[in-house]
């Protein structure tokens, strides 16, 4: 531990705090240490420096990878840490309400685990059986022993596919250790066994816990009491109360998308004592998530996000029942899933799917709670409330198709990813989404609004009235033609109803070249070509390649002609070049420069004339470079920003 | 909160993708107009802005959700009043 704080510490500070750490060590571990905290600190100041980190740099490149090694014994102590905090958290919990029961539940599930190790093929049928005659025992579902409860016994398969889906990613760090030798070993298995008790033990209980009878009367009162200290705050408001709180206790809701929406609103919903949280994701997490989805951290990079999610809210609360959904929705799947919720947030990032959780939330009778973010600007809807009835009602709320009828064309329709956003902005739609989904839970006739949310306006908050249906609504009105069947055979194709993928196959082979033939053509002969990026003004500030000149891709879209006469004014400029050059397309991937190509070669000027002719001189059109700036980054100039 | 529109005139706010096309937030037009010549005087201000934007837009005017189709039928079909606040709102779909 100690050690792990000084790499803490000096990680983020000096370079005499450096050599300070490195004199309090020995041998060779200390040099490890030096050698890559020095290799930190520099990236720290790497912009003021550029040029000499490049000298550095190439010196250093075989500390970087002892510098890893460090970090990821950072990240096992970090882990250790996090283990223990859970394991003391429980034990606190337990000594708080449970001391009696807990004897009772360490013996019996001492038997349990012994028993559950002997008869290991069958776990998934013990539990059932055992949790099933709990309830029968409690008086809870009056349930008969050999009569399967399929949701329960699915319940027990999901639990034991993310068991064994940690022991998994466990295994690989334990064998990363075995091959180096490490010492750590040990503490991996310690923990990895330690991690797997809580979690079994965790799931043993929980059915019994749902029972609401579970627990002997001495035991009971400290249960509910701990519930009151727990919800005592938000119970306190006449909006909620008590009843509100029982309605809250036995509410389901699922989350699907766990990005920046999802985060903020799972975690609330999870801290205001849902019953059930369903949560449903198929990404892992990247490190370019990590300044809006909330629930993750630097060390999750590369993992599940539902897994992740599911640590992190249990940490938040132990006492609610969580569903994963490691995977991504599809419409088919859709309505069998929202027949188990009350309620439905779409939290998702893309068009088709948009529309395929309004249709499945209406064939399946769920209000949805529906926002969305991009930039500074966010959109926030309660649809389908109260939830439409095919048989025409006339306070039914309207779906997403009522209102966005015509899906937005995919080039003009943007993401995250491409056109940026900030955190607080989405952070703030989540949270009124979880807020929503409480309302609707303990108030469920309130009217739908819409509410836009401009972070840079005079006027921040718009409230717009969106009490209309659509009366020819191919979802939600009596002219419907989306049916339930329909979803479920996945016979509709969303993506190709939201305009499919961009063709961006739109140039010929010798239209396009490498980057490294475009740097040589640049190179050997600057004043004859010229390179033009299309990314958007800001996206071209924070790094481009070096004598390039920006002309966003929105201009050209706007008027491929307009475009060019803004292109010559903008090359007029440029001193260094010849009378006749060639102009060469580049944007961030190479997706969107073969589309702006497309557009110029077919404008009316270069149709007509071939050439633009500006000014004093004669531009011809060139080739689009294969890859963008990325492809330029990676090979040629690494110290380009990798945003 | 925003000042009136000038005399004789109703303001058009833009949002998400409205706004990147006409890098504007907001615009101030001649009123009366009828609905029905709304886009027709936006894609002239603003070519290839009825396919890419409009289209898709949701449209309220004074905050209330139209249904432009709905509004530009029968024999009255709905005017655009001076000091009127209308908006372009386009899906957005990324969270």
């Amino acid at each position: 531990m100690e050690q792990d704080e000084d790499v803490d510490m000096t990680a983020t500070s000096s370079p005499s705090l450096l050599k300070r750490n490195a004199s309090n060590s020995s041998g060779d571990h200390d040099s490890k240490i030096s050698a890559g905290l020095d290799q930190e600190a520099m990236e720290e100041e790497e912009s003021n420096r550029r040029e000499r980190a490049v000298m550095e740099r190439i010196e250093q490149e075989a500390s970087a990878k002892l510098d890893e090694e460090i970090r990821q014994e950072e990240k096992m102590n970090r882990k250790e840490r996090a283990a223990r905090e859970q394991l003391e958290q429980e034990i606190i919990e337990d000594k708080e309400g449970e001391e009696r029961e807990q004897l009772n539940i360490e013996e019996k599930e001492m038997l349990l685990m012994d028993k559950a190790i002997s008869v290991l093929p069958s776990l998934p049928y013990f539990h059932h059986h055992i949790i099933s005659k709990r309830r029968r025992l409690d008086g809870g579902h009056g349930m008969v022993d050999d009569v399967p409860d399929v949701s329960l016994f699915k319940n027990t398969i999901q639990t034991l596919e993310s068991v064994i889906e940690r022991l998994k990613s466990d295994l690989t760090r334990m064998e990363a250790a075995h091959a180096r030798g490490s010492a750590e070993l040990g503490r991996w298995w310690q923990e990895s066994k330690e991690k797997t008790r809580i979690e079994l033990k965790e799931w043993m209980k929980l059915p019994s816990r749902k029972a609401g009878k579970a627990e002997d009367q001495d035991s009971r009162p400290s249960y509910r009491q701990s519930k009151y200290q727990k919800y005592g705050r938000q119970m306190c408001m006449p909006e909620i109360g008590f009843d509100g709180q029982i309605k809250l206790t036995k509410s389901k809701v699922l989350i699907v998308g766990l990005g920046g929406l999802g985060c903020p609103a799972a975690g609330y919903l999870a801290r205001a004592g849902v019953g059930t949280l369903g949560l449903v994701d198929g990404d892992t997490v990247e490190t370019s998530n990590l300044h809006r989805q909330t629930l993750y951290l630097e060390e999750d990079v590369g993992q599940s996000k539902v897994l992740t999610a599911y640590g992190r809210l249990r940490q938040m609360n132990s006492r609610i029942h969580y569903e994963r959904y490691d995977y991504r929705l599809t419409p088919e799947k859709a309505p069998k899933l929202f027949d188990q919720y009350d309620v439905i947030l779409d939290c998702t990032d893309r068009q088709s799917s948009r529309y395929f959780i309004s249709d499945a939330a209406v064939v399946t009778r769920k209000p949805l709670v529906h926002a969305s973010a991009l930039g500074t600007m966010g959109q926030f809807m309660v649809l389908n409330n109260p939830p439409s009835l095919i048989d025409g009602n006339a306070h039914q709320g309207p779906c997403y198709r009522c209102i966005f009828p015509k899906p937005m064309r995919p080039e003009n329709s943007r993401s995250c990813a491409e056109a940026g956003v900030l955190g607080p902005v989405v952070g703030v739609m989540g949270i009124v989404m979880a807020m929503e989904a409480i309302k609707l839970i303990t108030q469920p006739n309130s009217t739908p609004w819409y509410m836009i949310y401009n972070a840079y306006s005079k006027e921040p908050f718009k409230m717009l009235n969106l009490n209309r249906k659509n009366q020819n609504c191919v979802a939600c009105s009596e002219k419907c033609t989306i049916t339930r069947e329909l979803l479920e055979s996945g016979s509709l194709d969303y993506d190709e109803f939201c305009g499919g993928r961009i063709n961006y196959d739109v140039l010929e082979d010798h239209q396009r070249m490498s980057v490294r033939d475009c740097k040589r053509l640049m190179d050997s002969k600057p004043q004859e070509h010229v390179l033009v990026d299309v990314r958007d003004k800001v996206q071209f500030d924070i790094g481009h390649v070096k004598g390039s000149i920006n002309l966003p891709i929105s201009t050209i879209y706007q008027s491929p002609d307009a475009g060019l006469g803004a292109l010559g004014q903008e090359l007029d400029f440029q001193p260094t070049l010849g009378k006749n050059p060639t102009v060469h397309f580049i944007c961030r991937y190479g997706n969107d420069s073969r589309l702006a190509l497309r557009q110029i070669l077919d404008s009316q000027r270069i149709r007509e004339h071939g050439t633009l002719d500006y000014g004093r001189r004669r531009y011809l059109m060139g080739m689009d470079v294969i890859g963008g700036y990325d492809a330029w980054r990676k090979e040629i100039d690494p110290w380009l920003p990798d945003y | 909160m925003p000042s009136k529109p000038p005399a004789g005139h109703f303001r058009l706010l833009y949002f998400a993708s409205a706004t990147s096309f006409t890098r504007k937030s907001s615009d101030e037009l001649p009123a009366p107009l009828p609905i029905t010549d709304l886009f027709r005087l936006l894609e002239k201000r603003y070519p290839g802005m009825e396919k890419a934007v409009l289209s898709s837009s949701a449209i309220t005017v004074n905050l209330n959700y139209i249904d432009i189709e709905e509004a530009s039928e029968g024999d009255e079909p709905m005017v655009i009043q001076e000091g009127d606040e209308v908006a372009i709102i386009p899906p957005v779909s990324s969270g």
